[in-house]
Order: C-alpha cells, then structure tokens, then sequence
C-alpha cells in the first residue's frame, strides 16, 4: 500500500512510472508533506479509460442498496476512533489547514454521521419516487416504464480546506453508479484520498471505479483531458474558477457549479429574552466561529430585532462575549499577512467611524486579530465579512426589511440561520424564502445541513441522471406483435 | 504574566484619604490611570492626585461628587469620559463616615428606620448609582472590573454595629446578583471584605482592648494595614482573575476562618 | 495646546537639519511630537485610548501605536481644522470623494524640508539643478495631489528654468517627450526624467512599438514612483529598471525609484544612485528611509518586529508628519535588509480559503457585471 502521505488514490499501472511532487503544510508549529502527481496527459487519459471499463464492468451493475451497504460500511469504519486511517485524518488534517483539531476532530464525526445508511437512503427518497429506478426499468404511474442513469463518468473539481466536504460529492457520484475522477484542491488534499482507500478495503473492485489527483487548477492540458472524457463536471470555487472551468467543460458535457456563497443569520425579538438572549449568542458565535467562518454556510452578518428585552447593540455585546469563549474552546487558525491586515483594515474603519458616531460599535479580541464583532446601527451595503471570525449585527426594526438588507447578495445567497419561536416561524420562513436563501436552519446549526438538503438549492441526485422512459404504446402495442398472440 | 493594569482607567470612590487613597496609589505603581473621587476634600485630593501623576508617571484626576446624588455621580461620569474615554475598572470604597466605637454604638432596639437608612444610602444606594452609570460604559468594550467594598462584619458580626454591617450585606448581596448578570458581557463583579484597618479615620477611635482582642483571634497576630488591602483589589482588577466573579476576599489575617 | 505648534515644528525642523545618525534623539522627537499629536488631534487620541497609550507611557518611539493608512479615510486624523490649512493632500484611485484619504497641512514647512532635504540627498548628489522632465500633471491642475506638490517643489528647488512638464489633464504628450529627449542628445546636456510609474510603462511600450532608443547624455537620471499597479500592466520591478535603462542608455544606478504615500510628509528612495555616488557597494532595489523617518517590518498579527529577511506589514515613524500623525501602518509588505528594507508590494483582498464568497471577489464580480 502506498505510503499515508501520498495524497492520491490511481491504478497501479499508472502510478508506477508517474512523477510526483510535494505539497508541505505548516500550522500549530507542525509540518505535514504530501506526495501529489503531477501527471501526464497520456496517463490521465488512461486512467480514466480504466476507471471507466471498470464502472462498467462492476458498479454499473451493482444495485443502490448495495452501494449504500459500502458507504455505511465506510462511514461505520470511520465513526470508530481507533480507525487507523481516521486517527491519521485527525493527525494531519489541523496541520494541512491550520483549524484547530478539536474542530476538526467533531465535525469529522458529526459530518459522517450524517452519510449512515438510513441518511443515505433518505438522499435518495427524496430525489427519487421509487429509488429502485436507479436499479431497472419501474412502471410510471402515468404508463410506461422508466429508468434512472448516472453519467459514465463524473469529475469532480473540488476546492477549499474544508476538510470533508469533497465527500458529500463523491458519495453523489457513487449513488448513481459513476465513475469518479476527483481533482483536490490544493489547500486540503488529502481526505478524499483517504476515503477511497477505506472504499478499497470494504470493495476493491468498488474503489476500482474511483480515482483521486491533483493537478494546479487552470492547468489547461489536463483539465480539458478530464472534461472531454467526463459525461458530468462538478466544480466548487470562486467565481474566476467557475469562469474558468465552465469555458473549459464542452457543451455536451453537463457542469454543475457550486459557486462561493453567502449567508447570515436571523433573531427576532422574542429570542432576546432572558436566557434565550445569552443563548442565542452563543449559537451565533458558533455558527460564525466554525471552521473560522470560511464556509459558504458561515454567516457573515446578523440581522437582530429591534424591542426584545436585550437591545441588538446588547446582542453584539453578549455575541462578542461568546466568541471570545469559543476562541478560547477552539482557537482560529493562524493567518497569512493579507488576511490580518484584511481584519486589521476592516477594524480600523469601524473604529475609527466609532469615534464620530454612536451608531458603530466595535468590539475586538485584544490582542491579535481573532474575533471581531461590530455593531452597526444603520447598514450602508451588505456587510460582508473579511471572514476568519469578522462579524456584523444590524438591527432592523421589521424583518421584513432584510429582504431589502440582502438585495445586493440575493444572487448568492446560501443558508439563514434563524432564532425565532414557533409564533413568528411561518412569517418569517416566508420572508427568507423570499430573499433568495435556499437553506433555513436554526441559529447554531447553519455549519451541518442535513442530509438530503438541496445543495445551492438544487436536487442532488436527479440532477445528475438522465432518464430513460420506455411509453406505455410499447407495452400497450407489443401485444398486438406477439408470435403467440391470441 | 501581564497583569494589564497598565493604562487602565480606574475609578475609586472615596479616595482622596484612608483605604481608598492607598488603592489608588496602588493601582497607579502600576501604570493604571486613577480617578480620585471626594466629596469634601478638594485640596486632599488635588495635592494627592498630583504626587500620583508626579511619581508614577500616570494621569490621575480629582473629580467631586457626592455618590449618594444620582446627577452628581452622572456628572463625573461624564467627566472620566470627557478625560479618558472609558472605564475599565470601579472600585466602590466610599460611604457614610462611621464610628466603629463599641461602647457608643446604639444597641438593636436603640436603632431607628432611619439610622439603617442612613447606611444603606452611603453604601448600597452609593454602590448602585457608579455601577449603573459604570455599566452601559463597560458593556460597550466588552470589559469591565467591579470591585466592591464589603466588611468582615458581614460573615461575623463580633461586634454588632447594625446598620453598618446590615448595609455591607446588602453591597455583598447586590454583588452576587450583578455579577450573575454581567457575566455574559465579560464584567466581572467582587467583593473585598477587610476586618479592621488601623488607622484609618472611621478606626481611629477604638479601643486598644478591642484591637488586642482581635488580635488574640486572628492566626496572622495582627490587625490590618491600608497597604493590606490594595493587594487583593490589584488581583480583582488583573488578568489574574479573568474567570473569576462574585467572589469575595476576607482580608482579616484569617480572624474569619470560613 | 495649539500655541505648541511652532515649538514642535522648530524642534523636527532642527533634528531633520542636524540630528543624523543618532537614535536616541530619535526616540526623544518622537516623544515629543507624540505628545503634541495626542493633546490636539481627537481622533488619534481616542485611538490610543483604546490602546491604553498615553504619553506618560511611551518610552521610546516603538511604543506609539500606528495607525492603517486606511483610518485617513474615515477621520479627520489632524492637529488642525481643514480651515487652516495650507495644503489639504487626498489620496487618489477611488471614486468617492468622502473615502478619499486625506493628510491635512497646517503649513508645508517641515514637508518641504524633508522633502528638499532628501531628494537632494538621493537622487541629486553630484549637482545643484538639472532639466526636469515631469511626467505627471502640475500643481495647478491637481492642487490636492501630494506628488504633484513634491514635483512642483522639484522643479523649483533643483531644476533649471527650461524644465517641463509632459503630462496634463488633457493627457500625455509623448511626441513633446521624445523631442525633449532628442534635444537632450543633442546638446549633450543631461536630464532627469521623473514622474509616475504608468506613465513611463505607457512610453516603454510606445517606444519599443516604434522602436525608439534614447541616448541620454551622462549625468542623467529618472525616477519613477507609484508602482503599475490599476493603472497600466504590471511589470515587475526588475524588468522595468532593466528595460528603462536600456530605453534611455542610462547606467542602472541612474534609475531611481521613490516610495511615498499622501498619508506621510516624507519619501524613501532606492539606495542605487547614492551608493554610486558615494562609491559605495550596491544593493539593488534597497530602499532607506532619511534618518527622520524609522521604517519597521512588523507581524501585523502581534505588531512585533518581524525578524531579517521575514516578510511583514511595512510601519512608517515619519517625524515630519507633524500635523497628522508620526506612526503609519501601511499595507505594503516588505523585508528588512541591515539598514533599509525591500518592498514586496501590497498586501490585501485574501482569496477565502473555504467556500464562502470573498469581498474582492464580489466587488469585482459586480464590477464585471457594470462593463
């Protein structure tokens, strides 16, 4: 077996002769060096010729239920902290991205639970009528039959360092029987890798289907060799990225973009009482601290309801508070120069603007530059977040003024995080829907969407077959053509 | 460790003499800025505000105010705003002059409404009106050290001065109720309870028989100084207490074994 | 406190005139002239408050708390009303007049000195005027432009009377630049090119267009300011000295490069020129401040100095910025090397390392959006 630190998963015919490069990680005064390829043409494209004779050799033939067999198999694998590979995981993962590694340690947890069986045959109820139709023909209520395919072949563009979220893509692909070509992103490349060696160990000719590399981003030869011979692109990325790719990927070739996203969070007066005041900054302060807020689920601002008993500005406050306890559970990563004097520059406006008027408030860590909460009495545009623990709290005195708060971002809005009771739920799910947010949870759950959300607001599954539908003529009109016809 | 008491803004009331002047000058060895606050002595305070700034290369001001008047405690406020922008730290030490003289002192049923009103206006009434005007200042940066004057009295009452010790009980239970409060802003609230201090003005008088006495009960054979006190005020005000709050510190060289 | 003025400007006055090479001076000035800024400029005095400073505990220049340049924008960071002053200088490149930065001048006094002082001291050593060619517009079209003062007083100061300028509101005059050139050639009498950055790309490419190469006469010189950066293609810094001095036929040494910013009265040039003059060895590229300006490499992080040779957020201790204030925090990333340091560029819009949408990247997906 290849070393741990070779972050690539490819057949062993191609890997024999393949050159390699380094990739080295330095944070929390640790140092971690990744092997990565650095491939050729010629052997990408045979690469994904095998992987793809593969598919269809096995895993096209193999039934969903038995492929969510492998998954929870894995995912079981992975819950069991004596697992060799996720105690490697849980090693090296603080180090190759500079998160605290008790963060890293729960949400590999939380995150895996949530691709146990019964959540994954939930992914596929809910994008599926009769999931059996990813497995044969199944009769239309309306007549006829119908089959559900995935595309030969899925590449899969993945980017960021949040660690494990290339598996939600990878465990699609393999939902509707596809090959995987994964290319990792070169700020955290290791996990998908891992996770494909745990496919091995429970189904090698499985694992046999999947192939995970590196190349830099934007390296023109390789990318349009693997877009060529995809059937489906998935990509994650900013927008120069999806710019990028999406000139790449031929029209034939479907591409689904998950572009960088915004959110924020919601709090309405009744939640600004008593306890449920301290509480709800404590959710806050949580879903703007995990994973130091580079989520596209990390709120970047919150919108605070005027006529509680605690006031917004009291809210910013208690909120300020509980980020410096959170800091002090898991502290943020280390930064480079251009992200603290981001900070640095974003706090000097607000203080200095809190020196003229009343109406800013700036509330900071004292030393250094791990977390900022600034108040602002009236919002000028929307407030985005230089991100790594930077917050706003807007007040409004309806909430029916944040559609209009978050017009300028409406195209890119991904998940509110709502404090409310059940009296105001309906209005205000309402009102969110409204601005354009594809994701409500409750406040302190905006990092971990359930399994079966519609990620960017779109169907997983189905939207990456195509269906076969056999009309009902042909069963009404065979009979008639029947050698032993009456 | 840095204590970061360097630069703070700290307001101690009735400071201009006793033990409220030696926590001032303490807290100005220490590079913190210092309000004297007095009601009657300006040329005191004036003349001690000066010998701080002069050796201790700090900025300290004498600002009167009567805190029992809620407009004249809002005034200095203003004042230390004005000056300093901020507060970081209050220590409540002013009250109502009193004569701890165990022969004079008025027995329970002595007592009128109006002798208990007495000391709950200088103490807690004092208390109240710093901090509420003290809060709002605290909560905007997210920091904030109160640190109030109690008594030993309040735990042990050896001698019954009534409505003194009833009015320290009261700045003990007002404390506790505060600090429950303003904990999820990063205010912290204590309470320092002092035995006897010798010499101060109000213990100018007792006797020597009851020192003696108190002495013969105290396992450090001796009654308190000034300089005794400031000690644990420092530690309350530091960094060395960041997660500590509705705590109280007995200084009475362990006479109140508790 | 405002009768301190011409008590301070006297005492910057005298260190800039006499004061070289002595640190602890330095530390003395600065003291000084903090206290001055603290007691009258509101804002600065607010923020130092929040920083727990106070004069009483400044105990050598270091301890001034610095302010990001960016903090010009958002106050009135002075020690005198607008009303007074005689020079208000605005930093350029956004469109909104109220974000402008603004460095307010009760007098230009001190700038002027600094500016003179160290001008000569770097890019003019061997003489006492030259022909200037400016390559930027003039005082009278940009009266709130600190460069274009600074090239004004150039032109006063040390050049000769037939000094020009080629660039104005209507544009840049690139055929009167080429025959200033080749007169120059002719008459064999040398020159000094100087102005903004872009400008001198734009001529490079006009010139390598049309295959045009200059022989300048020895003795001359340019200087070139600003950086490419927004304004034309960026070219990197090496390239540009090597392909100026081949356009012109100039020695290396004689392509000098300033660093200045309208939030400080002082400039820092490279060492090329001097170095030469003084026969000293030469270190490309390093640049030094005068000895009134102390420039420190800082971890923005801790705001400690950063050690030799590691990369950090460039502050500015300029004494001659006596009305606004002496500590800068600029977000250009340099290296200290012995005595100087090199400038990397700017530091800022980090891309996000996850998935959630970055400012830089929206803003200019929304810029994209209004071409």
């Amino acid at each position: 077996m290849d070393s741990l630190y070779a972050a690539f998963f490819l057949p062993e015919e191609i890997t024999k002769g393949m050159e390699c490069k380094t990739l080295l990680f330095e944070n929390h005064a640790k140092q971690v060096e990744l092997k990565v390829p650095d491939m050729t043409k010629a052997e990408l494209s045979s690469t994904m010729l095998m992987i793809k004779g593969n598919r269809q050799k096995y895993l096209s033939k193999l039934h969903t239920n038995e492929i969510v067999s492998v998954i929870d198999e894995a995912v079981q694998k992975w819950l069991n902290p004596s697992y060799e590979l996720r105690q490697f995981a849980e090693e090296t993962l603080p180090v190759i991205t500079g998160y605290d590694d008790e963060m890293v340690r729960l949400f590999l947890s939380r995150y895996l639970r949530s691709f146990r069986k019964e959540k994954l045959q939930r992914i596929i109820d809910e994008d599926f009528a009769n999931p059996l139709v990813l497995d044969e023909f199944r009769p239309r209520k309306a007549g006829g039959l119908t089959r559900a395919y995935g595309p030969d072949l899925i590449t899969h563009i993945f980017s960021g360092n949040v660690p494990a979220l290339p598996l939600w893509s990878l465990v699609s692909g393999l939902l509707v029987k596809s090959a995987t070509l994964g290319k990792v992103s070169s700020s955290e490349p290791l996990f998908p890798t891992l996770f494909a060696k745990t496919i091995a160990e429970i189904d090698p000719d499985l694992a046999k289907t999947m192939a995970i590399t590196w190349w830099r981003g934007g390296n023109d030869e390789l990318e349009q060799t693997a877009f060529n011979q995809s059937q489906t692109v998935i990509a994650y990325g900013g927008e120069s990225t999806m710019k990028n790719i999406s000139e790449k990927v031929p029209s034939h070739v479907r591409f689904v973009e998950h572009g960088h996203k915004v959110s924020f969070g919601v709090i309405t007066k009744e939640c600004l009482t008593g306890s449920l005041a301290w509480q709800s900054a404590q959710r806050a302060a949580k879903d703007a601290s995990w994973f130091d807020q580079q989520g596209c689920l990390s709120p970047h601002v919150f919108y605070v309801e005027k006529g509680g008993k605690y006031s917004p500005r009291d809210f910013a406050r208690m909120l300020a508070h509980e980020m410096s306890n959170f800091e002090h559970k898991m502290s943020r990563a280390t930064l480079t120069t251009s992200e603290t004097t981001d900070i640095m520059k974003a706090r000097s406006n607000a203080e200095f603007q809190s020196f003229t008027s009343d109406e800013v408030e700036l509330l900071s860590s004292e030393a250094g530059t791990s977390w900022t909460v600034v108040f602002r009495e009236k919002q000028q545009e929307f407030p985005l977040s230089v991100l790594n623990r930077f917050v706003t709290v807007v007040p409004v005195d309806d909430l029916a003024e944040v559609k209009e708060k978050t017009k300028e971002v409406r195209r890119v809005i991904q998940t509110v995080g709502i404090a409310c009771p059940p009296q105001r739920f309906q209005t205000l799910i309402q009102q969110l829907g409204d601005c354009g947010a594809n994701r409500i949870s409750f406040l302190g759950e905006m990092s971990l969407p359930e399994p079966g959300w519609h990620h960017d607001g779109r169907f997983n599954l189905a939207d990456l077959v195509y269906w076969c539908d056999v009309e009902s003529s042909v069963e009404n009109t065979m009979d008639m053509f029947d050698p032993y016809r009456d | 460790m840095d204590t970061l008491l360097e630069g703070r803004v700290v307001l101690v009331t009735g400071s201009s003499r006793g033990i409220g002047a030696a926590i001032a000058e303490s807290f100005a060895k220490q590079g913190a800025h210092i309000i004297i606050n007095y009601v009657k002595s300006e040329q005191k305070a004036t003349t001690f505000a000066n010998y701080l700034m002069e050796t201790y290369q700090i900025d300290a001001i004498p600002i009167q105010a009567d805190i029992t008047n809620e407009d004249s405690v809002k005034r200095m406020m203003d004042a230390i705003i004005e000056e300093f922008d901020t507060i970081d730290v209050v220590v409540n030490n002013a009250l109502y002059g009193y004569t701890f003289d165990p022969d004079e002192r008025k027995k329970a049923w002595e007592l009128s409404w109006g002798d208990y009103q007495h000391q709950l206006d200088g103490s807690l009434k004092g208390t109240y009106h710093v901090c509420k005007h003290a809060i709002p200042i605290m909560k905007r940066k997210g920091f904030g050290r109160i640190i109030n004057m109690v008594s030993n009295l309040v735990y042990r009452p050896v001698i019954a001065y009534h409505d003194y010790n009833t009015a320290k009980g009261a700045v003990l239970s007002y404390s506790h109720n505060l600090a429950a409060d303003l904990g999820p802003f990063g205010i912290t609230v204590n309470c320092i309870a002092p035995g006897l201090v010798y010499p101060t003005d109000a213990s100018r008088r007792t006797k020597e028989e009851i020192k003696d006495a108190i002495i013969r009960e105290t396992p450090l054979r001796r009654i308190a100084k000034p300089e005794d006190i400031t000690g644990s005020v420092l530690f309350f005000a530091s960094n060395w207490s960041n997660f500590i709050t509705g705590q109280t510190i007995i200084i009475d060289g362990g006479f109140t074994n508790k | 406190m405002q009768n301190d003025y011409p008590a301070i400007k006297h005492l910057v006055k005298e260190f800039i005139l006499n004061h070289k090479n002595q640190n602890d001076s330095f530390s003395e000035v600065a003291k000084q002239l903090f206290s001055f800024q603290y007691q009258n400029n509101q804002a600065y005095r607010k923020f130092c408050r929040k920083r727990r400073i106070s004069p009483n505990n400044v105990h050598t220049f270091t301890d001034i708390p610095p302010v990001p340049i960016n903090a010009f924008k958002e106050a009135t960071l002075a020690c005198s009303t607008a009303e007074d002053a005689e020079a208000i200088f605005m930093t350029s490149g956004t469109t909104n007049p109220e974000k402008k930065g603004k460095n307010i001048h009760q007098d230009l006094e001190v700038y002027d000195l600094s500016m003179e002082t160290y001008f000569k001291d770097c890019m003019l050593p061997d003489l006492d005027r030259i022909k200037l060619i400016i390559l930027f517009p003039s005082k009278a079209e940009m009266p709130n432009s600190s460069l274009a003062h600074y090239l004004d007083l150039a032109k006063k100061q040390f050049g000769t009377t037939e000094s020009e300028y080629v660039v104005s509101k209507d544009g840049f005059d690139m055929e009167r630049l080429k025959q200033l050139l080749f007169v120059a050639e002719k008459t064999n009498e040398p020159v000094f090119v100087l102005g903004a950055t872009f400008s001198f790309i734009q001529f490079l490419d006009e010139c390598s267009e049309k295959g045009i190469q200059f022989q300048l006469p020895t003795g001359s010189r340019i200087m070139e300011t600003g950086g490419a950066k927004g304004k034309s293609r960026s070219v990197d810094t090496v390239e540009l000295k090597n392909k100026l001095a081949n356009l012109f036929s100039i020695p290396s040494y004689a392509c000098g490069n300033m660093y200045g910013m309208t939030e400080l009265s002082s400039q820092i040039y490279n060492q090329d020129f001097k170095q030469y003059f003084l026969k000293q060895e030469q270190q490309p590229s390093f640049m030094k401040s005068p000895h009134w300006v102390k420039t420190l490499i800082v971890d923005p992080e801790t705001m400690l100095e950063k050690p030799e040779g590691e990369k950090g957020i460039i502050v500015h201790y300029d004494l001659a910025n006596i009305n606004s204030v002496l500590a800068i925090m600029t977000e250009d990333v340099g290296v200290k090397e012995g005595e100087g340091f090199h400038l990397l560029g700017r530091a800022e819009g980090a891309e996000a390392k996850g998935c959630s949408l970055a400012v830089e990247q929206f803003l200019s997906s929304n810029r994209e959006d209004l071409t």
